[in-house]
This record gives C-alpha cells, structure tokens and sequence, in this order.
C-alpha cells in the first residue's frame, strides 16, 4: 500500500481531457519525478492531488492518500490534511507568495493553521524554520515583504512553510525553474536533503530530465496528458523505451552543460520534431499523441496505446518501443568523435537520424546541408584574431543604477547599484559570442546599451568605430538596420494584435526600407522554417516556438549584419530549445551573421560560441574561446557556474568539479534588496 | 497647482457664460442706469482679471466674498449646505461600501453557478439605474406608500434622529448606484485574487477556501478598490447635487442650482473650487492609504 495512490486522474475543462487518466503512486519516503514539457499535464496533476485545480477544471478518478480518497472526503476534511500532512512548493515564488504580507507571519500561519500556538511560539518556530532551510539572517527575513527578497530566498520561505508541521508527502512544482543556476543548485541541495532527513514522500515535477535525475528514484514521463513512460531513473536514462523520453533523454544530454566530450559548435543537436499539440488538442487525436512526431509511426498507433510493463519497472505506452540497448545517452557523450549527434533509435535502419530529421511534412524539417557532417565548413571561427572587423564594441563600460530611482540623470548618491562596472568587449566580424552571467549580472543591462537602447553612465560604446553611446535616436537608425535583437518572451515582445505577416514586416516599414515587402516575408518565414500560412496568424495562436521563430524572422527582416540574442531560448521546453538553437546555427551560417547570444544557460552557450564572456556583478570575470572557458575555467565563479548545472545521472551533491561554496555568487539578499 | 488651474477655468467659463448678474438680479424692468450701477456696486465692471485676482485673494485670505443675490456672506451659506451634503456623501459612501463589497465578492466567488450571474445580472442593474429614477421610487414606495421616512426637506441638526431619517432616503438612492459601479470592480479585483498563486499557496497551506479569501484576498482586492473608490467619492458629489434637488433638500447643490439661475457667479465659483478642493484631498488620502496598503508602493518612490 503505497501513501499516494493515484488512479485514472483525468482533469477536463470544458469537455478536453488536459489530464487523462493518469495512474501514480509514491511510497513513503519515495521519491519520485514527473517530467513533461509545458501543457503536459504535469502540474495539473499535481494540483488535481491536492484538489487545488485552477477555476473551471474538476477531476476524476481516485486519490488514496493515508487511506482516504483526497476527492471524496470534504473540503474541510482536505483542508486540514493539505500542509500537514501533504504539502506543495510552488515555481514562482514571488506570485507564491502574498505580497502585503510579512514573510514571517506567512509562515507562521502554516504553524497556527493546523495547531494551537502562540503567536510568539509560532514566531519562535518560523526562525527555527528560515534557518532549518539556511536562511542566513532569519529574524531581518521574517520581518521582510516578499519584493525584499532575492528569488532563492523566496523559494526558500516557500519550503520553509511546506516543512513546516513535517508532512509525509511533498509534491514539488518545477521549485527551481525560476533560479539561476547556482541558485537552483543549492536550493535542490537543501530539498534533497530535507526530504532525506525528513523522510518525506517527494513528487517533484519538472521539465528538466537532469533536475529530477539528480534527487529521484524512479521517474514518470508525461506526454499531452497521458503517462508514456515510468521506470527507475538510471533505467529511463540509460533505455528510455518510449521515442519521446529518448528524444528528451538524447536533446538534454546534449544541452546539459559540460560533459567531457567535444562539443562541435554549430552541429545539429538532436531534437524531437514538432511541437507538441497541447494537452486540450491532444484530447481530441485518437491514438497515440506522439503519432505525429514519431519517427517509428505505423498505422498500429492509431490505436491508443496503454502503459504496459515490457520489464520489471518498466512501463511503456508505446506499440514500438524501443529496444532496451538504443540510446545511452553516455555513448552520445563519448562518440562525439563520430561527428553525428544523431540519435541511434533504431539498429535496423540504415540512416537513424529519426529523431534529427522531421518525420512529418509541413513541420520543420532540418536543412538538408544539416545531415552533411561539415556543412559548415565556411563558418568563420575567429576567436581573436587580428585580421577580423571589429563591428561592435565598447570600452570601460559603467552603467549605475540606483536601487529605488532607476534610470535618473545627476549625480547619484551613495548607495547605488552598479548595474556594469568598467566592461570591456569586443565584437569580430563574424563572432558567435556568448556572454553568459546569472540574473543582476547586468547582462541585460549590457545588451540595451549594445543596442543603444541605454545610456551608459561611463564609457565608450562603437559600432563600426562610430561612437553610439549618447547619440540622438536619429543617429542610430544606420545603426538600426544593422544590429537587431531577439528578446526572451516572445509572447510579451510581438504585439498580440498584430497578425505574423506585420509583425515580421514592421521592422521594414519603420526603417524605410524598399521594395516588395510581401515577398521578403515569405522569404523570412521560409528561412525560420514556418509555413507560408503562418504569416496570417496572431502570436497567440502560435506555439512558444513558432512564436520565437516569428521573433528571429522579424529581427532578421532587415538584413542585419548583428544579432543580439537576449535569452532568446530560455523560456522554451527542452525539445523546442534545441530546434531553435539548431534553427540560430544554420541561420548564422546562411547570412553570415554576428551575433552576441546572451544567456544564463551555458549548454545553450556551448552550443553556439566561439567565444564566452563570463559577467558577474557587472564585470567581466573570464573571457576566451569557448571550449577554453568551459573546460579549463579560470576563475572560481566560473569553475561555480559549471558545477551548478543539473547534469543528467548526476546526483544532487555529488561533486566532480569543484563545490558551489566556490562560487561567490549569493542567493542572499542583492543590494538594495533587504535595506 | 491644479487647485490654480481649476480657479482659472470655472471663473472663465463663468464670464463667457451669457447673461449679466446685475440684469438678472434687477429684473426685466430695470433701467440701463439701475444695472450700471448695480454692476458697479458689484465690482462687475473691472477687468476681469482684476476681478479674478479680487476673488482668489479674499479666498487665500479666507474670506469667499459676499452672495450678489442676498448679500450674505458666502461662508456661512456654504458652511450651512455643507452640514447637508457632507454627511449625505458620508451615508451615501457607506451605502456604497455596503453594496459593492459584498456584491462584488459574492458574484466573484459565485461567478460559474447561477447565483453569481443573478448577482451580476442585478449589479448590471443597479449601473443602469440614474440615481434620481432610483430616489423618485423610494420616495413613492418608501415615503408615500409606506410612510416610513420623510421624502424631502431637512429639520436640522438640532433634532439629530430627524435629520438622519431626512437623510436615509437620499443617501440610499446615491449609494446604490455608485456601489453598484464600484462592485464592478470589487468583482474583478475578487476573481483576480481568486486566480492568483499565493491564494493558492494559502489554500495549500491548509485554509478553507473562505478563510483564504479573507486572510489573503482582502487586502489584496481593496488595493485597485481604493482607486476606484477615490474617484468615484467625486461622482458622489456630483450625484448629490442631483439628488437634493430630488428630494428638496438645503445642501450644496440646491445652493449651487440656485445661484447658476441667478447668476450669483461668486457662489457658483466657490463651490466649484470647494468640490475641486475636496476631490484632491481625497485622492491625497487615497494616496497615504495606498502606502499603508501596499508595503511594494513605498519602495517605488
């Protein structure tokens, strides 16, 4: 008799099935991870656990846990279980949180909830419980507002109220998504280890393979809703069995930052073509929801199939699963020599690039130049030689902000943040440059004054040798034309009222360029792989891929010579990131661009550059050809940086490189922060 | 500042306006000389601005001048239709509040079972009504069916109970309405929180789903609810003026219908400027509230 046990969950609104018909289980002390992309259903599942389903959803099906049915029994029966004796983390811990109430009394009120306390008892126990999850000054953080707290504090608070009355299950919701990577880090450290010594029931959602790796035991794979896989972890890492969980298993493993092999910079990654449908559209595909990207799709799969054991522990819904021997992701690291990424799903086949190449026509087919090893070959690889333009640079760089004032003219009092701090940085024609920091590492801050759209407070910023900084907006429109960026949310960064073919062409009308607009977006939306109907659409009904690919056609609209890429993949699922990061590759190679790719994620970095600037607190920390920086990293922030990434098989704390205590970075409160 | 810029547009709105006070007050019959020198008498013949500096100094100097019509002095006019308006805004604010919160949060909370939409439905209701069609009613089914309270006039304030029961009336045909508009917002404020992640933490944590509301949502909702409620105390004032006139009572905007008919120019000026003066020290106030409110505002200046 396991503590959770969950049987045929299906969670509906309005008549589509987003969760359907899930069976789950987790023993006492288990731990368990639920990976899926975005609209999985993988929250949703949680929730329906709880019984804490967003507005207009219900649910189906049986919850046991300690022997009662979580839907059956009163709300108020569930209430008193709910953070006593199951309790839930949630992925924002700013929006988690109430934002007119003191930290301290939040967490409080879980104590006060379930038992008679004292307020100061209960207060006495909220410190005891900021420090039992290594906050460092509990009694400045009780006294706190959520705002004045850094992001792993928060999640922190968060934990600190989930523990708080010793609940026997925890169900995790993707609780470090929102950190940066050291953060993210120490804060799995500290939830491993509370859950260890607690001896706590873990469910621990997230859409990263190597975060649940690093702390379960066994793992379940959602697809649209349904449960397509569920084994031990080292079993589904080592013989995911299921097309879809290799796809995830082969594009995670070679975006997760350092692995010994050597990376071949702008190969194609492994992706899984497509996108997913989405939980409410799936519902309505008879079959197998993963027919239509799957590479080993017969007319079998339009009958559904069920998760069936095909070993012991080993679950699989799939009619054509993989043999256990096709794809261990430790040999994809060792055979990079081999120049193919490729993924060997099947030995049978003479070309098994399935996963590599689109299965399916009218979705995005890999460039046909992308299965030649060495396509391209014509790719400039300067690093810093003398010979090469410089197109951007700038000098001496200070950019100060002060915490409350933001962006204010005169001279600022004591007490204010250094956003940048005497940056030096040059751009080569041709460069693909990584500039890769953690968030207040003023890489942001970096870009718009790169882009002109700041001033800094000090320094020299060029564009081909012409001083932009300070410069009247007029003046940069040359410039304009020339360097364009991609921003992070491309939701938020497209004008949801305009239609694809607009947007794409805004870029043109505003810079006054000439000529057959209509034409130059079927060329671009043709370059970013999107069908030629694509252009009539609005952003919302696009995917949050295609929607990133809309962003690329319109900054590559006026044929910029630069690319400033600001986290451009860092809110997209697993699989979509590869293709994208695939899709930057061949667009480099194919217009011969220079771009600056700014990012948190060194993988993605990796991936990329030829060259990586490390930035921390506003300096320049490591600079130098990538594979340099990231095998040999120099400096301790860096040498950090590396080790903090989540890496698939490898348990949480258990260190190759040299432990985060290394790393200078804090999740403690950020200037300004707590003042 | 703005104050300033009131004072200039009522006073030069109210020059252009046709018809000469001293005409008016004199009648049709009155001679070319009489008005002279009426117009004269009432420092009417300066230039205007002069005029306008004459009246913006008395009123710095605290003293709002004197009625063309019954040379009384302006304050005490006001000060006595203040004693009127001022408590009927009050009861009127309260009606208000009374309405909307509960309106407002019940038909958020019911909003996907029929009670919520019938609630909906009746605050739609409430919007549409006018505020006088709504006070014309009471008075039929309330004061003369019914007999219950008084349908116009006003004792005074030295027989308080009566004075309340005079005001009862009015204060529910203001209130209604504008609570009504006001549970719009209470409503959306209300769905917001209901959707929103640390409400749902709280429900995590182990809170009935009332509790939660209560614990958590409140003081949320009542952030955007202070907004609307700082302008809307304008659209009291303003419905106030209509609804004395309703049902007859001595207040301000009895005074100021009065004196636009007789073109007292002066009084109409000054109770322009008091109203003007009132809807900013409300929002003032709404302002300070707000940084109690919401620890997050005090850090953005």
């Amino acid at each position: 008799m396991s503590l959770l046990d969950v049987e045929d969950l299906v969670i509906s609104s309005a008549g589509a099935r987003l969760v359907d018909g899930i069976d789950l289980s987790v023993g006492a002390g288990e731990r368990v991870g639920l990976i899926g992309e975005s609209g999985s259903g993988k929250s949703l599942t949680a929730l329906g656990v709880m019984q804490l389903l967003p507005r207009g959803l219900s649910s189906t099906g049986s919850i046991r846990f300690e022997d009662r049915d979580l839907a059956r029994i009163s709300e108020r029966a569930r209430s008193s279980l709910r953070g006593r004796r199951v309790a839930m983390v949630f992925q924002e811990p700013m929006s988690a949180l109430n934002p007119l109430m003191r930290v301290g009394k939040q967490i409080a009120e879980s104590l006060t909830i379930h038992k008679t306390v004292s307020r100061a008892e209960a207060k006495e126990e909220a410190a005891r419980l900021l420090a039992r999850v290594e906050i460092h000054d509990p009694r400045a953080v009780l006294r706190a507002y959520p705002h004045e707290l850094s992001g792993g504090q928060r999640q922190r608070v968060v934990l600190a109220m989930a523990i708080a009355n010793h609940p026997v299950l925890l169900l995790a919701d993707e609780p470090t998504t929102a950190l940066d990577v050291t953060v993210q880090d120490r804060v799995l450290r500290l939830l491993d280890g509370l859950v260890r010594a607690e001896q706590m029931a873990l469910l621990l959602i997230s859409h990263d393979l190597a975060v649940v790796s690093g702390i379960c035991e066994r793992v379940m794979v959602m697809y649209c809703g349904r449960v397509v896989e569920r084994a031990a972890v080292d079993d589904v890492l080592a013989h995911p069995r299921h097309p879809y969980t290799a796809g995830l298993v082969a594009t995670s493993a070679s975006l997760g930052g350092v692995s010994s092999a050597p990376v071949r910079r702008l190969q194609p990654l492994p992706t899984i073509p497509g996108t997913a449908p989405g939980a409410a559209a799936a519902s309505r595909i008879a079959g197998c929801p993963f027919r239509a990207r799957c590479g080993r799709a017969t007319p079998k799969c339009l009958e559904e199939p069920r998760l069936e054991m095909i070993v012991a522990g080993h679950d699989v819904a799939c009619w054509h699963p993989l043999p256990a021997f096709a794809v261990p992701f430790r040999a994809l690291e060792t055979s990079g020599g081999a120049g193919r990424t490729d993924v060997a799903l099947e030995p049978g086949r003479p070309e098994p690039a399935v996963l590599a190449q689109a299965a399916t026509p009218g979705y995005e087919h890999a460039s046909p130049e992308w299965s030649r090893p060495g396509g391209h070959a014509a790719q400039p690889v300067s690093s810093c030689d003398d010979g090469a333009t410089r197109i951007l640079e700038c000098e001496n760089l200070v950019k100060l902000y002060r915490p409350e004032l933001a962006r204010q003219g005169g001279e600022p009092p004591a007490g204010l943040i250094r956003a940048l701090d005497g940056v030096d940085l040059v751009v080569l024609e041709g460069d693909v440059l990584g500039i890769v920091g953690e968030s207040g590492s003023g890489k942001s801050t970096l870009a718009r004054i790169l882009l002109g759209l700041d001033r800094p407070t000090s320094g020299e910023v060029r564009f081909r040798a012409a001083r932009i900084d300070g410069s009247p907006e007029r003046a940069l429109r040359a410039m304009r034309r020339e360097v364009q960026v991609v921003f992070q949310d491309p939701l938020g960064s497209l004008d949801p009222r305009m239609r694809v073919r607009d947007i794409i062409a805004e870029p043109l009308h505003a810079l006054g360029v000439e000529g057959d607009h209509r034409q130059r977006v079927a060329e671009l939306l043709e370059a970013v792989r999107l069908s030629r109907d694509t252009g009539r659409r609005y952003p919302h009904q696009l995917s949050g891929g295609q929607r990133q690919r809309v962003a690329i056609a319109r900054a590559l609209a006026p044929r910029p010579k630069v690319l400033v890429a600001d986290e451009a993949v860092s809110a997209l699922d697993v699989s979509v990131r590869a293709q994208i990061l695939n899709l930057f590759a061949e667009l480099i190679g194919r217009f011969a661009l220079t771009v600056v790719f700014i990012s948190h994620d060194i993988g993605v970095v990796r991936h990329l550059c030829n060259r990586v600037v490390v930035l921390y607190r506003g300096k320049v920390v490591e600079e130098g050809p990538t594979e340099e920086v990231l095998s040999r990293p120099k400096s301790p922030y860096t040498q950090g940086l590396l080790a903090a990434i989540p890496q698939l098989g490898k348990q949480v704390g258990d260190d190759r490189a040299p432990t985060a205590e290394a790393a200078p970075a804090s999740d403690r409160t950020p200037a300004g922060g707590l003042g | 500042m703005t104050l300033a810029a009131a004072s200039v547009i009522v006073f030069v709105v109210l020059a252009i306006l046709p018809g000469k006070p001293a005409e008016v007050i004199l009648g049709t019959q009155a001679t070319p000389s009489a008005v002279r020198a009426l117009t004269d008498k009432l420092g009417l013949d300066k230039p205007i601005w002069r005029q306008y500096v004459d009246w913006v100094g008395g009123i710095v100097s605290g003293h709002l001048g004197t009625s063309y019509i019954s040379g009384q002095p302006i304050a005490s006019e006001l000060g006595s239709a203040l004693e009127v308006t001022g408590p009927l805004v009050g009861l009127g604010l309260l009606v208000g509040l009374v309405v909307a919160v509960p309106l407002g949060v019940f038909s958020a909370v019911r909003s996907r079972r029929a009670s919520g939409v019938a609630a909906s439905v009746l605050n739609q209701i409430g919007i549409a009504v006018p505020s006088f069609v709504l006070g014309i009613l009471l008075i039929v089914v309330v004061g003369v069916e019914l007999h219950l309270l008084p349908t116009g006039g006003f004792t005074g304030w030295s027989d308080p109970t009566g004075a309340l029961r005079s005001l009862v009336l009015p204060a529910v045909a203001l209130g209604v309405v504008e609570g009504a508009i006001v549970g719009r917002y209470v409503r959306t404020a209300v769905l917001d929180v209901l959707s929103s992640d640390y409400l749902r933490t709280a429900r995590a944590k182990g809170l009935t789903p009332g509790r939660a509301l209560v614990r958590h949502g409140l003081r949320n909702v009542a952030v955007p609810v202070l907004t609307v409620l700082g302008l809307e105390l304008a659209g009291l004032v303003v419905g106030a003026v209509i609804i004395e006139n309703v049902f007859t009572l001595p207040g301000m905007g009895t005074l100021l219908l009065q004196s636009v008919e007789n073109r007292d120019l002066i009084v109409v000026e000054d109770i322009v400027l008091l109203v003007a003066a009132v809807v900013l020290v409300v929002n003032f106030a709404v302002d300070i509230l707000y940084h109690s409110l919401d620890p997050r505002i005090a850090r953005e200046r």
